[in-house]
């Protein structure tokens, strides 16, 4: 592996793949990478989630199938430490959630058994159990909460300080206009900005907003996207209001929060199911992986993607880092790409030039730049006046 | 070792969508001019002067290309020998748009990818095909005599009658029965028209079109098959995709065919379509060959691939064809 070290450090992407190997995707160079452990890859080692180690992203915990939760070393490039879930049976559970919590990270497997680990040592500080067949948990940083639900496992969230008793249990929804129940089957949790309000999507199409503080155990707000499973959901940082739902059928799309009976946008490209979902933290990116072995990168505005990058496995989960996809100025490829259709980082760039001009000297600047600024700040002229 | 660890380094291929578009734009600004006209004919509003106006669009068109050939034509003569060599003709095969997932013959990834899935059992020897062949509900005469000829093209098959059984409930049987497969007809009209195809224990499931159904008695010269076991060619099936159902048809037949029967099953891909072939050859001579139809003859097409076994509803899809998002070139194949 040449080079490793860069790579590592310059890559925007990071993804787990089904034939357990790590994958690195730098999208300003087009380089993609595999991490692995030599004889720990291969399907009985299939990455199965995902999260940061730390607050900087240099360190990354992958769970595998085989009940390791292993840590990624980004600037070494190597793994540094393995912890092993006790008593954990790869043929009759998996491993559904692996978050960050702090300084540690905690799991959960199919069978409701959620650990909080003590960083790098092998201890488990906390254990309480999640009910049966779990297939999503989601942890709060803000109210140090924990939420998990799955297959007729209605969702919970507890307390880490206080695990004895959930603070919230969901209510199922009542029964439809047919009379008959309505199954449980939570796909994905998401703790909105708000931190009393929690989105779930579910395994029969509903994307639904439970609001602890409201004193209703059931949702709040409640809607319905195309017909078959939703898998994964994301919250598009850049707009706190929108959210992004994709389902098993490669269909993908965003709701706005304030107005959830119709869809925003529905992003295109995709052919098979989609697994995960990420944006970026501060621009308009949003990054899928799926059963169709491709990474893509949709702009929010666009429907259709922006880069798509073959993986040649199935991909699982997902992370992704701060820094800017279409970075590389300078060399030629940057402007290109940059010419091709994502202009809001230019626009956002010459906006943040534009700050420092005043109306005073805005005719000299002009006078001096290229066309572009001209017309920008001529733009900012008549908004301020 | 350092080489394996090369290749297994090359973990991905990037579609370059700036590269294509700009590409495009290079294209039009090429034959600008002719842009340019054929523009300016679609903004004539009257419709006698517009279509005037095409046809002598079309004329010049056809007068440049004859004057060109005629100049190439000059030079050959001209040239004589050292005339350049006259290009293959342009296809739509020839010139397919780039496929990023072609399976490269040494990528290790891909080979450990395809090692450990479903199909490996069979490829690795440990399993042999036994294959369940049913139909929709209440078939017609043409789908029941087509799913028997089926049944004698491929060995160990079983069929039954559907008796208005669910897939889902007809699964879990298979399995503790030992099937590795199940093979489901649909008919239309009393045609066969659809053929759902489904390896046990884990799936995957696949879903192809059927067209062009011809039976063995609606074949000219067409003869019955022996008992023995095919020969099976599969040809064409180059990126991640047609690996998996490639291996997925390949999985239908027994390893070890008997030579002495003569026969083999043909899967021809050609354009995502996949030809369906029964042949019995025998060697006239030492150049020559001769081939005698067996039949049934049919084109299948991918309709989608989806993890696991029968899912329609719940279940993931691998891969599914969306006519309108992925039909925008007639260049582009997925198989």
């Amino acid at each position: 592996m040449p080079n490793e070290e860069n790579v590592s450090k310059l890559a925007n992407v990071w993804l787990g793949a089904e034939t357990g190997l790590l994958k690195s995707v730098d999208l300003c160079k087009k380089v993609a990478t595999n991490h692995f452990e030599q004889d720990k890859y291969g399907k009985e080692h299939e990455i199965c989630s995902m999260c940061w180690a730390n607050v900087e992203k240099t360190k990354l915990y992958t769970g595998h199938k085989s009940g390791a939760a292993r840590c990624f070393d980004l600037s070494k490039g190597t793994y540094t430490e393995t912890h092993t879930i006790p008593g954990f049976q790869s043929d009759k559970e998996k491993l559904v959630g692996l978050n960050t919590v702090k300084d540690s990270f905690l799991t959960c497997t199919s069978k409701g058994c959620v650990k909080l680990w003590s960083g790098c040592s092998d201890d488990v500080t906390t254990e309480f159990p999640a009910g049966d067949d779990v297939a999503c948990i989601s942890y709060n940083e803000d109210t140090h909460c924990v939420a998990a639900g799955g297959k007729e496992n209605l969702m919970k969230i507890w307390d880490l300080n206080a695990t004895e008793q959930p603070v919230f249990k969901s209510k199922n929804v009542p029964p439809n206009w047919l009379q008959h129940r309505v199954p449980v089957w939570v796909t994905s949790i998401l703790f909105l900005p708000e931190p009393t309000k929690v989105l779930t999507t579910t395994g029969t199409h509903n994307v639904r907003i439970y609001d602890i503080k409201s004193g209703q155990r059931r949702p709040v707000l409640e809607t319905e996207y195309s017909e078959y499973p939703l898998t994964a959901s994301a919250l598009l940082h850049s707009n706190d209001n929108q959210v992004i739902v994709g389902n098993t059928r490669g269909e993908m799309a965003s709701f706005d929060l304030r107005k959830m009976k119709q869809v925003l946008r529905c992003y295109k490209g995709f052919a098979g199911s989609i697994r995960d979902i990420v944006c970026h933290k501060s621009m308009p990116y949003i990054f899928s992986c799926g059963l169709d072995r491709y990474l893509r990168v949709h702009n929010a505005n666009q429907p259709k993607p922006i880069h798509k990058v073959y993986l040649k496995s199935r991909l699982n989960c997902l992370l992704v880092t701060d820094e800017d996809i279409e970075k590389s100025e300078g060399d030629s490829k940057g402007t290109k790409r940059r010419a091709d259709g994502s202009e809001d980082e230019n626009e956002v760039g010459l906006w943040d030039k534009m700050d420092e001009i005043s109306d005073d000297d805005s005719d000299e600047l002009s006078s001096d730049s290229g066309a572009d600024v001209n017309e920008n700040t001529l733009t900012e002229k008549r908004r301020k006046s | 070792m350092d080489d394996d660890q090369q290749s297994i380094c090359s973990a991905g291929v990037f579609s370059d969508i700036a590269s294509i578009s700009e590409l495009e734009n290079v294209v039009t600004s090429k034959d600008g001019e002719n842009l340019q006209i054929s523009q300016n004919i679609s903004r004539i509003r009257n419709k006698q002067k517009r279509a005037v106006a095409y046809i002598k669009l079309r004329k010049e068109q056809r007068k440049e290309r004859i004057k060109l050939r005629r100049q190439r034509q000059k030079m050959r003569e001209e040239l004589g020998k050292d005339a350049p060599p006259i290009l293959p003709p342009k296809t739509i095969d020839n010139r397919r748009e780039k496929e990023d997932t072609i399976v490269q013959k040494e990528d290790r990834e891909v080979l450990l990818d395809i090692e450990s899935d479903e199909m490996a059992p069979y490829f690795q020897r440990k399993q042999c095909p036994k294959i369940l062949l049913t139909t929709s509900d209440r078939p017609r005469s043409r789908t029941t005599r087509f799913l028997k000829q089926l049944g004698e093209v491929l060995p160990n098959s079983f069929i039954f009658y559907r008796r208005a059984l669910d897939i889902k409930k007809i699964i879990p049987q298979c399995i503790a029965k030992g099937y590795t497969d199940i093979a489901v007809i649909n008919e239309d009209r009393k045609n066969p028209n659809g053929i759902l195809l489904c390896h046990l224990p884990d799936g995957p499931t696949a879903h192809f079109k059927v067209s062009n159904v011809r039976l063995r008695k609606e074949i000219k010269h067409s003869t019955t098959p022996s008992e023995h076991q095919p020969e099976v060619i599969l040809n064409n099936f180059g990126t991640r995709l047609g690996h998996s159902v490639g291996r997925m048809l390949a999985a239908l037949f027994p390893h070890d065919p008997e030579f002495k029967g003569r026969q083999v099953v043909t899967f021809h891909n050609q354009r995502d379509f996949i030809f369906f072939r029964h042949h019995r050859y025998i060697f006239r001579n030492e150049k020559r060959v001769g081939l005698q139809e067996i039949g049934p003859r049919f084109t299948l097409k991918l309709r989608s691939l989806q993890k696991g076994t029968f899912d329609s509803k719940f279940g993931e899809y691998e891969w599914i064809h969306k006519r309108h998002e992925m039909d925008t070139s007639r260049r582009k194949f997925h198989l």
